[in-house]
């Protein structure tokens, strides 16, 4: 039966070849080729034999290693919950900070990150409220998120180590560069000083919601309790 | 389809226990597991193929149950499954646990009087 070789093959077709993932290819094939013998003997034609045997399988994701199936509307409401949150916490941390040094990052972007976080987490909300799917399950690809995790927090260390340098330059190139001394006139410029370097900071929340991702996978996975 | 009249989430979660149930009498594989399932149940039950291999996978990598390969008479093969000691331990602790759960949530739903 070629048919549902082909459909075997193309369940497969994703992953990496194994032996593991050649056994259950053939215990699969086996094992729809017997199903499908079955409804032909009881009188179904050859096409509606395949079509019926292979409808309770579409993917082999869970099967695979390192592709655990997890509760995935709540898992994605969760982490758009963390999301919000850490964006209203930078909003909020930040607002004392325009008193003394105002600035477009700080009085429209965040407000405006936090409110499309909102908006997105209401409409997910509603979505889920509507369709009442909050047991639907899927396979996630664990390793793609904790590469992307590494990633996160490579990039942000980059990033901070790059404004930092770059605030230096700013401030105080000149005066390294002629040799001069550095001096702050006072606590309100000192403050400013402190401001300029801290206020990237806030950005941590990015990988630190990737990272969480990855914990919520394993809170949210899927497990069969006897 | 109609929808069946059993809480198929409330049977998918004693699923372990209902193949081990199968095994312990006669080896079996996988498709033939469904149907033994499927009869056992009064043709109410059919379990579908992605529970029954992730069941299997899970058994055999906890030591309930071992996997070999059988020649057919028709020259196919066959990934059978047989229930080890262990499998058999475990189907009594599970039996028992089932049997107390249910003897503890038909006292607690119980209310006594009619209606």
């Amino acid at each position: 039966m070629n048919e549902l070789k082909n459909y075997v093959d193309h369940l497969f077709a994703n992953y990496k070849q194994t032996d593991d993932t050649e056994e259950l290819k053939n215990e699969i094939l086996s094992n729809l080729e017997a199903k499908a013998a079955d409804y032909m003997r009881d009188g179904m034609t050859y096409e509606e034999s395949i079509a019926l045997a292979t409808q309770n399988l579409d993917t082999v994701d869970f099967l695979i290693d390192g592709h655990p199936q997890i509760y995935i509307n709540r898992y994605r409401m969760d982490l758009m919950q963390t999301a919000l949150i850490y964006v209203l916490l930078a909003w909020i941390m930040s607002i004392p900070v325009t008193i003394i040094r105002p600035g477009l990052w700080i009085s429209v972007v965040l407000p405006a990150a936090a409110a499309a976080c909102l908006a997105v987490y209401a409409a997910m909300l509603f979505v889920s409220k509507r369709n009442d799917n909050a047991d639907h399950i899927a396979a996630i690809h664990k390793e793609t998120w904790a590469r992307a995790a590494q990633a996160a927090w490579i990039l942000w260390g980059v990033f901070i180590i790059v404004t930092a340098l770059l605030n230096t330059a700013l401030k105080f190139g000149s005066n390294l560069w002629f040799g001069l001394p550095i001096s702050i006139s006072g606590p309100y410029q000192f403050a400013v000083l402190l401001i300029d370097y801290a206020l990237p900071l806030l950005t941590i929340i990015i990988p630190l919601t990737v990272s969480k991702a990855a914990r919520l996978q394993d809170k949210y996975e899927v497990n069969s309790y006897e | 389809m109609e929808e069946p009249i059993y809480n198929s989430d409330l049977v998918r979660g004693s699923i372990d226990t209902i193949i081990l149930s199968v095994l312990l009498h006669r080896d079996n594989y996988g498709y033939q597991i469904i149907k033994e399932i499927y009869t056992k149940s009064g043709n109410q039950y059919d379990l579908k193929e992605p529970t029954l291999y992730s069941s299997l996978r899970r058994l055999e990598k906890q030591k309930m149950i071992e996997s070999y390969w059988g020649e057919e008479t028709q020259g196919g093969r066959r990934k059978y499954y047989t229930i080890t000691e262990q499998g058999r331990q475990l189907y009594k602790i599970n039996y028992q646990a089932w049997q107390s759960a249910k003897d503890m949530i038909d006292r607690l739903i119980e209310t006594g009087r009619e209606g």
